[in-house]
């Protein structure tokens, strides 16, 4: 059984740590109901081993290591679900996702990205990752981290062009076809 | 971050990233409740855990007290037999008033040690006859547990026969099954580095003997034992798309496409080591296409027509050589049943508010469901947890296990194993590890 402080520790830390948690899932799942059971899950995972992962330090990068992979092998398996059968010509896009598709913006081209594309995105440019360190965390080569990361940047670059005016993203978030 | 694009991509993530809300007072009441749960179940994989896998599978982790189910399984003297109603297989079962299995197949339950001779845990991954089992080493890797060490445990001889050690500290097996006299396993392994990983399909005499490597596969894939072969799904390595089905014999030789299988992928509700079913399937939500990859027969699945409309909900349908199982509903609210139906769309029924997921051929199911006062503090739980089989060909139903949440007992943990096609159910109860053997229950055996 865990020590009361450990109980209390984990608590604190939940507690300083979500709302941060929440929007680096929301950048990996592109939307808040998924980010929310990503940040949920990874924290019951990591919570029901608070003293060992306290021992290894860095329980934050250890719980945001955890939401990658969580990431990558539910949509794995969501696809499965939705038909334990039906392979998408394109990448699975959920409700919510296509919700988020048609808000524009880089959310909404990073959820046409198969999911370990965008969770590599995501680990460079938001968690400013090394290759290395990404290769790391998703138990993946570093080669296959550059190529996934040449894919998807190639693909986002069809689908998203950066504002011109900063003080109006909304005006030319996408490339006009 | 070299190019004005990268800053202005990372820039623009952060910004809309920012709207990704605050947690609520429910999100961190939810996480400690069942970071509670877990602890105490710490290790079961209990025998529901198909059930568990359902729940896990549509993210029904916000669905928290009344799924997440699977702690200490204790006796539960409030079971009565008295109100149980005569079985039939076109109605669902009275859930909360049903006998225990011990009532209604006292001949079917087996008690196995809770540990091998050596102190450690282990789960049954096939059974032998003579009351000999194929085991596997169960231990915990945080932030989960692996499964290591296939071996032959014979609890009446109290000897463990050791088939194949590890190959790396990392390492650990998805599963074993048995051909012949030959027990088959892949084992999930890791380079050097840790980087990147891959499985080996390994086989190794019943009786003892040196194991033998016949593959090493890279990439991802779920796997089944299907007649003499291994099978696995594949992924393209660039897009993710299925590649279809793979096939290698248990005898050797180089791993071959199942032909006209691509698309397909191996539905893992009804397929597994040590299984009594191993099917693909491909289609939509709406129906599709099925293989019996044992005998080659395809054949085909239609969602019913009493599927009340859920366009936006959680919905699942997972179909074996039996009928089908699922779950149909939305998470939020939590609205979810259970639901099962024959192949043709006929026999469509809704569980309840549990969890469902089918063992052996699909002709039984396991229900987990919540059975206890509504809306409690989930960090103080009350009721009790239950997980009963259904004979969906005769109606007969009773309780394999219970468990009280509230219970601060960790009682060992005995970790079961998932069911799955698997012929058998397992849970922990008083330190002892419990099976139900269903071809005792009239389940078919499977000739290989």
């Amino acid at each position: 059984m865990e020590e009361p402080h450990e109980a209390d520790s984990f608590d604190a830390f939940m507690r300083a740590r979500s709302a941060g948690l929440l929007r680096y899932g929301y950048a990996l799942t592109g939307n808040r109901h998924d980010a929310a059971d990503l940040v949920q899950e990874a924290l019951v995972r990591v919570g029901s081993v608070w003293a060992g992962v306290r021992r290894k330090g860095d329980p934050e990068r250890y719980i945001r290591t955890t939401m990658a992979r969580l990431h990558v092998s539910w949509w794995r398996r969501r696809r499965r679900e939705r038909l334990v059968g039906s392979v998408p010509d394109r990448p699975y896009e959920d409700s919510a996702l296509a919700q988020a598709e048609t808000r524009g913006g880089v959310l909404a081209a990073l959820a046409k990205l198969p999911p370990r594309q965008r969770a590599v995105l995501v680990l460079r440019y938001y968690e400013r990752y090394s290759d290395e360190e990404i290769a790391a965390a998703l138990a993946i080569s570093r080669g296959t981290v550059r190529s996934q990361a040449a894919r998807a940047l190639d693909k986002l670059r069809k689908d998203w062009m950066p504002p011109v005016d900063r003080d109006q993203p909304q005006t030319l978030t996408r490339r006009q076809q | 971050m070299n190019t004005a694009f990268d800053r202005d991509f990372a820039r623009t993530l952060e910004t809309e990233v920012g709207d990704a809300g605050e947690p609520n007072p429910e999100f961190y009441r939810t996480v400690l409740a069942q970071v509670r749960h877990r602890r105490r179940r710490r290790g079961l994989i209990a025998a529901g855990v198909a059930v568990c896998a359902v729940a896990a599978a549509t993210g029904g982790v916000a669905v928290a007290l009344a799924r997440d189910s699977h702690s200490t399984p204790t006796a539960d003297p409030t079971t009565s037999t008295s109100a149980t109603p005569p079985p039939d297989p076109n109605r669902v079962p009275d859930w909360e008033n049903l006998p225990t299995v011990r009532d209604v197949w006292p001949n079917a339950i087996r008690t196995l040690p809770g540990r091998l001779p050596d102190g450690s845990k282990y789960v049954v991954e096939a059974m032998l006859p003579d009351n000999r089992y194929v085991v596997l080493t169960w231990s915990e890797d945080p932030p989960g547990f692996k499964l290591s060490r296939p071996a032959v445990f014979d609890p009446a001889a109290g000897t463990v026969t050791v088939l194949a050690e590890m190959n790396g500290p990392s390492d650990f097996v998805l599963g074993v099954g048995v051909v012949g006299d030959l027990a088959v396993w892949v084992n999930h392994a890791f380079t050097g580095s840790g980087l990147a990983e891959y499985q080996e399909v390994w086989t190794a005499p019943l009786a003892g003997g040196p194991a033998k490597k016949l593959a090493k596969i890279t990439g991802q894939g779920s796997y089944t034992i299907a007649g003499n072969y291994v099978m696995w799904d594949r992924y393209s390595n660039t897009d993710e798309l299925s590649l279809g089905i793979f096939r290698l014999p248990v005898t050797g030789g180089q791993p071959q496409p199942v032909p006209n299988t691509r698309g397909f992928l191996l539905n893992q509700h009804y397929s597994g080591f040590g299984g009594t079913t191993a099917v693909a399937a491909k289609g939509s939500l709406a129906g599709g296409e099925l293989i019996d990859l044992i005998t080659g027969r395809r054949f085909s699945w239609t969602l019913s027509h009493d599927v009340p409309p859920n366009p936006a909900g959680t919905n699942h349908v997972f179909c074996g050589t039996f009928g089908c199982t699922g779950e149909w509903g939305t998470l939020s609210p939590a609205k979810i049943n259970a639901v099962v139906q024959n192949l043709d769309g006929s026999g469509f029924m809704q569980l309840g508010s549990g969890s469902v997921g089918p063992v052996g051929d699909g002709r039984y199911v396991l229900y987990g469901f919540y059975d206890g006062p509504p809306n409690v503090d989930p960090r103080k739980p009350t009721g009790v947890s239950r997980v009963a089989i259904w004979d969906r060909t005769t109606g007969r139903a009773a309780i394999c296990y219970s468990i009280q949440l509230a219970s601060e007992s960790d009682n060992g943990s005995i970790p079961g194993r998932g069911a799955g096609s698997r012929p058998f159910v397992t849970w922990g109860e008083s330190g002892s590890l419990m099976l139900l053997d269903l071809h005792a229950l009239g389940l078919p055996h499977v000739v290989r």
